[in-house]
C-alpha cells in the first residue's frame, strides 16, 4: 500500500525510474539483445541500409549498427555512472573536510576548485586528456578532474550552513567526536542536495564524455561508443544518414530519461519543495505562501547552493 | 602554386615524363654534374617585370637561403640537390646548375612545387602578401588556414586568364566540401569521399576527375619490436584482404596493389613477385606451424609468453583509420590483437618509433622518381623508422642513387621493391586516388596524376 501511495504521489518518477531501469537493462542485457557481434566486421556487407538484416544498417566495415548501438549503451551508461561516482566521491568529501575545519584546509581545497572553474570545463578537459592520451579510461580521468568541484563547493557550503545549527552545537557539548559528528549529522543532512545533482548530472556527463570521444579523445576504435560512432559517421551524412541519426538518437533518449529522472528525484527527496509546489499548484493561496511560490520559482531548478542560502 | 599563382621551369606530364613550362628544354654536360636551362622568351611576373636568368638564380638561391637549417629553416625537402654553382647568362636567357654530385632527377626536382619561381623582393611578406610570380592568377589576400582571394594576372604571358577572382577556401570537413558543391557556394572542390562522390555521380551534372596518382598509402612495420618475426608478418600480410579493402572499405578511394610504388607507375610493376597474397587458411597454418599458437585460450595467439598485440597508430586522414580497423578485424580473425589509436600527426610517432604499425601516406615521386621515397627502408637513412637493415637493398640502393640511365634505374627499383615484399616489411593499402570534383559551371578542371596542378588556365567557365 505504501509503495502504490508514493508511486501516486510520485508519478513522474516512478515512470522514469521505469525507463532508466529499461536502460541500465539494456546495457546489461546487450550481449542478448544484439541481432550480431559488434564487432565482427563484414567487409562485403559496408554501409547497408537499415532492413530486415540489419536492423539500423551497418557502418562502412560492415558492422551491424543495431548492435553496436545497444554494446554502446553498456559502454556510455557504466563509464557515466562510475563517472558521476567518483566525482560525487571525491568532491563531497573534500568538500565535507573544507567546510568542517576551516583554515588553511579550507583555503587550499577551495583555491584549487576556484583554478578549475576559471577555465571552461570541456575546453580544459579537451586539453587534460590530450596530454594523457586518447582513451576512455583517461577521458573519464579528465572530466573528473574539473567536474569535482561542483560537489565541493556545494557540500562545503551545506556543511557550513549546518554547523551553525543548534543540534550541532548540543551534540558537540554533550561530547561528539568529529567523526561522529560527520558521520551521524553531517552527511545525512547534505546527502539528498548532494543525490539529486549527482543525479541531474548523469545527463550532462554523458554529453561531455560523447563530446570527448567525438573529438577523438576518448573511445578508441573498436570500442562502441556513440559519441564515437557520431564521429564515425560523419563522413557518410549524405551516403548513409542512418549511421548519424540513430547514435544521435540514442544519446538523445538516455541524456533526456536521466535528465527527467533526476528533476523528480529532486521532487522527491525534497520533501520542502514539493509540498510548496503542489499547494501552489492547487492554489491555496495564504499570504505567506504567495511569496514562497515566488522564491521557488525563481530558484527551484538551477542553482542548488543559492536555494539553500536564500531559505 | 596548386592554385595558379605559380609556375615552374619544368613541369610534370600525366604520364610523369617532364615538359617544358618556363624553361624552353634543358640538357646536361658530360660530366653529370651541369645543367643547363634555356630560359622561355616573354615569360613576364605580375608586377610586369620580365623574368630573366638572373632573376630564377636569385629565385632559387632564395629557396636555399629560406630553407637552410641554419637560417631556421625546415631543409630541403625529400633531400634535393645541392648546387656548387649556380650562374645566369642573361644574353643568352640560360641558367647553368652545377650540383655537388650527380642528379639524375634534377628536372623533376626543378618541378617540385618548391621550386616555383618567385621574383624576389626581400620587403615582401610573403605569408599574406604571396610572391610575385608569374601564374595566371595573383593573391590579392591570404590567411593561414583560411581563404586566399586570387585575382588576374594582368601580365600573363600564355594566354588569356578566364575569370577575373578567384576564392579558394579551406574546409576541412569532407562532407561540408561537398555539400558546398551540391549548394552552389563552390564551383570545384578536391579530396571529395567516396561515399559523397557517389552521391554526386547519382545527381549527375558533376563532373568527378579521379585518377591514381603517385601516392601510396601503407603501414610501416616496426621491426623494433614483436614484428621482428618474419612468420609473424607474413602472415599479417596473408591475413589481411587488401582488395576488398581497397575495392569496397575504402569505396575505390584506393588502388589496390602490393609494392609501395603504384601500379600505374612506369615502375614495372609487373615484374614482381609477391608471395603472400590474401589466403586466410594459410596465414594461420603458418603461424600453427611456426608455433605461435594461443594457449591460453582468449583468443590471442602468444609469442615468447605474451600476447600478441600490435600497437597501431593511424591519422584520420584519407580514410587510413577505416582501413586500419578493418585490418585490424581481419588479424584478430586469425588470433592476433590490434589496438588502433588515432593521432593527430604521425611525424613523432615515427621519428620515437612508438608503433608496431604506423600508417602514412605519401608521394612516392615527388620527383618523378622513387629514389628519395625509398630511403625509407636504406639503414643509413634518417627516415629509416623501422629498424629495417639489409645489406642487399643498402648495396642496391647506393647504386640507383647515382645512376643516369632510366632502364638500369628501373631495374634497381624493382630489385627493390621485391626484397621489400619478401621481407615484408611495409603493409600497403594501395594507392590513393586524387579526385577533383566541379559543377557543371566551370570546364577544364582536372585531376593531374602529381597533385600539384589544381586551378590552372585551362579551368574555364562553361560556354
Amino acid at each position: 500500500m505504501k509503495i502504490v501511495n508514493f508511486a501516486k504521489e510520485n508519478r513522474e518518477f516512478v515512470i522514469f525510474s521505469i525507463f532508466a531501469l529499461i536502460i541500465l537493462l539494456v546495457a546489461i542485457f546487450a550481449p542478448a539483445l544484439a541481432t550480431h557481434d559488434p564487432y565482427e566486421a563484414v567487409l562485403n556487407d559496408s554501409l547497408q541500409s537499415p532492413g530486415r538484416e540489419h536492423l539500423l544498417g551497418t557502418d562502412v566495415l560492415g558492422r551491424d549498427l543495431f548492435s553496436r548501438i545497444l554494446y554502446g549503451t553498456s559502454t556510455t551508461v557504466s563509464s557515466s555512472l562510475i563517472l558521476v561516482g567518483i566525482i560525487f566521491v571525491v568532491g563531497t568529501a573534500l568538500g565535507m573536510l573544507a567546510g568542517y575545519f576551516g583554515g588553511v584546509m579550507d583555503m587550499i581545497i577551495m583555491r584549487i576548485s576556484d583554478i578549475m572553474i576559471s577555465f571552461p570545463d570541456l575546453i580544459l578537459a579537451i586539453a587534460i586528456a590530450g596530454i594523457l592520451g586518447s582513451s576512455l579510461g583517461n577521458a573519464i580521468i579528465a572530466i573528473t578532474v574539473v567536474s569535482w568541484t561542483k560537489y565541493a563547493r556545494l557540500a562545503r557550503s551545506l556543511v557550513i550552513k549546518i554547523m551553525q545549527s543548534d543540534y550541532i552545537s548540543a551534540a558537540r557539548l554533550t561530547g561528539s567526536k568529529t567523526p561522529h559528528i560527520l558521520k551521524k549529522y553531517l552527511f545525512p543532512n547534505i546527502l539528498p542536495t548532494l543525490i539529486v545533482t549527482a543525479a541531474t548530472d548523469i545527463g550532462s556527463i554523458m554529453l561531455q564524455l560523447a563530446s570527448l570521444s567525438f573529438l577523438g579523445f576518448g573511445a578508441q576504435p573498436p570500442t562502441p561508443e556513440w559519441g564515437f560512432m557520431l564521429s564515425e559517421g560523419r563522413e557518410f551524412l549524405q551516403r548513409a544518414p542512418w549511421l548519424l541519426i540513430f547514435p544521435g538518437l540514442a544519446i538523445f533518449i538516455v541524456v533526456m530519461v536521466f535528465n527527467l529522472l533526476g528533476d523528480s528525484l529532486r521532487d522527491v527527496l525534497d520533501p520542502d519543495t514539493n509540498r510548496i509546489n503542489k499547494k501552489c499548484r492547487k492554489k491555496v493561496i495564504e499570504n505567506e505562501f504567495k511569496k514562497d511560490c515566488k522564491g521557488i520559482r525563481r530558484n527551484s531548478a538551477s542553482n542548488w547552493g543559492i536555494k539553500w542560502m536564500w531559505k | 602554386m596548386r592554385w595558379g599563382t605559380g609556375e615552374t621551369l619544368v613541369k610534370f606530364a600525366d604520364d610523369y615524363s617532364f615538359e617544358p613550362w618556363l624553361a624552353e628544354s634543358w640538357n646536361i654536360a658530360d660530366d653529370n654534374l651541369t645543367w643547363t636551362f634555356v630560359l622561355k622568351d616573354g615569360v613576364k611576373f605580375s608586377n610586369g617585370e620580365d623574368m630573366t636568368a638572373s632573376k630564377v638564380v636569385a629565385s632559387i638561391e632564395k629557396i636555399y637561403k629560406d630553407t637552410d637549417p641554419a637560417n631556421g629553416g625546415t631543409g630541403n625537402p625529400q633531400g634535393f640537390f645541392t648546387y656548387s654553382s649556380l650562374s645566369a647568362d642573361d644574353e643568352a636567357n640560360t641558367v647553368t646548375i652545377v650540383t655537388t654530385k650527380p642528379t639524375p632527377d634534377l628536372p623533376g626536382c626543378m618541378a617540385y612545387p618548391w621550386m616555383m619561381i618567385t621574383n624576389v623582393d626581400e620587403s615582401r611578406n610573403l605569408a599574406t602578401e604571396g610572391p610575385i610570380a608569374t601564374g595566371p592568377y595573383v593573391i590579392e589576400s591570404m590567411r593561414a588556414d583560411a581563404d586566399i582571394k586570387l585575382v588576374k594576372n594582368e601580365f600573363y604571358w600564355d594566354g588569356e586568364v578566364p575569370f577575373e577572382t578567384v576564392s579558394i577556401l579551406k574546409v576541412q570537413e569532407p562532407s561540408t566540401r561537398s555539400m558546398s558543391l551540391q549548394d552552389g557556394s563552390a564551383d570545384m572542390a578536391m579530396s571529395i569521399s567516396a561515399a559523397d562522390r557517389e552521391t554526386l555521380a547519382n545527381l549527375g551534372d558533376y563532373n568527378i576527375s579521379s585518377v591514381s596518382g603517385s601516392r601510396v598509402g601503407y603501414a610501416h612495420v616496426n621491426l623494433d619490436g614483436v614484428l621482428s618475426n618474419d612468420t609473424l608478418r607474413h602472415a599479417i600480410t596473408m591475413a589481411i584482404d587488401g582488395k576488398t579493402i581497397a575495392d569496397i572499405t575504402t569505396n575505390g578511394s584506393y588502388t589496390y596493389g602490393y609494392a609501395v610504388i603504384p601500379s600505374i607507375l612506369d615502375f614495372d610493376y609487373d615484374k614482381l613477385s609477391f608471395k603472400y597474397h590474401f589466403d586466410e587458411a594459410k596465414a594461420t597454418k603458418l603461424l600453427d606451424d611456426a608455433g605461435i599458437v594461443d594457449t591460453d585460450g582468449d583468443g590471442i595467439r602468444e609469442l615468447d609468453g605474451k600476447n600478441i598485440v600490435l600497437d597501431y597508430k593511424v591519422t584520420a586522414s584519407r580514410q587510413m583509420n577505416t582501413v586500419a580497423e578493418a585490418q585490424a578485424t581481419q588479424l584478430q580473425k586469425i588470433g592476433i590483437g590490434v589496438n588502433v589509436s588515432i593521432t593527430e600527426t604521425q611525424a613523432d610517432v615515427l621519428i620515437n618509433g612508438d608503433f608496431d604499425l604506423a600508417a602514412s601516406n605519401e608521394v612516392t615521386t615527388p620527383t618523378g622518381d622513387p629514389s628519395q621515397f625509398l630511403n625509407h627502408w636504406y639503414s643509413k637513412s634518417n627516415t629509416n623508422y623501422i629498424s629495417y637493415t639489409n645489406p642487399e637493398y643498402d648495396g642496391i640502393y647506393e647504386k640507383l642513387i647515382i645512376e643516369f640511365d632510366l632502364e638500369k634505374r628501373k631495374e634497381y627499383i624493382v630489385e627493390l621493391q621485391q626484397l621489400l615484399l619478401d621481407d615484408s616489411v611495409a603493409l600497403v593499402y594501395g594507392y590513393y586516388n586524387y579526385n577533383l570534383c566541379s559543377t557543371s559551371a566551370i570546364e577544364g578542371a582536372y585531376c593531374p596524376t602529381s597533385d600539384f596542378y589544381w586551378v590552372t588556365k585551362d579551368v574555364k567557365p562553361t560556354k
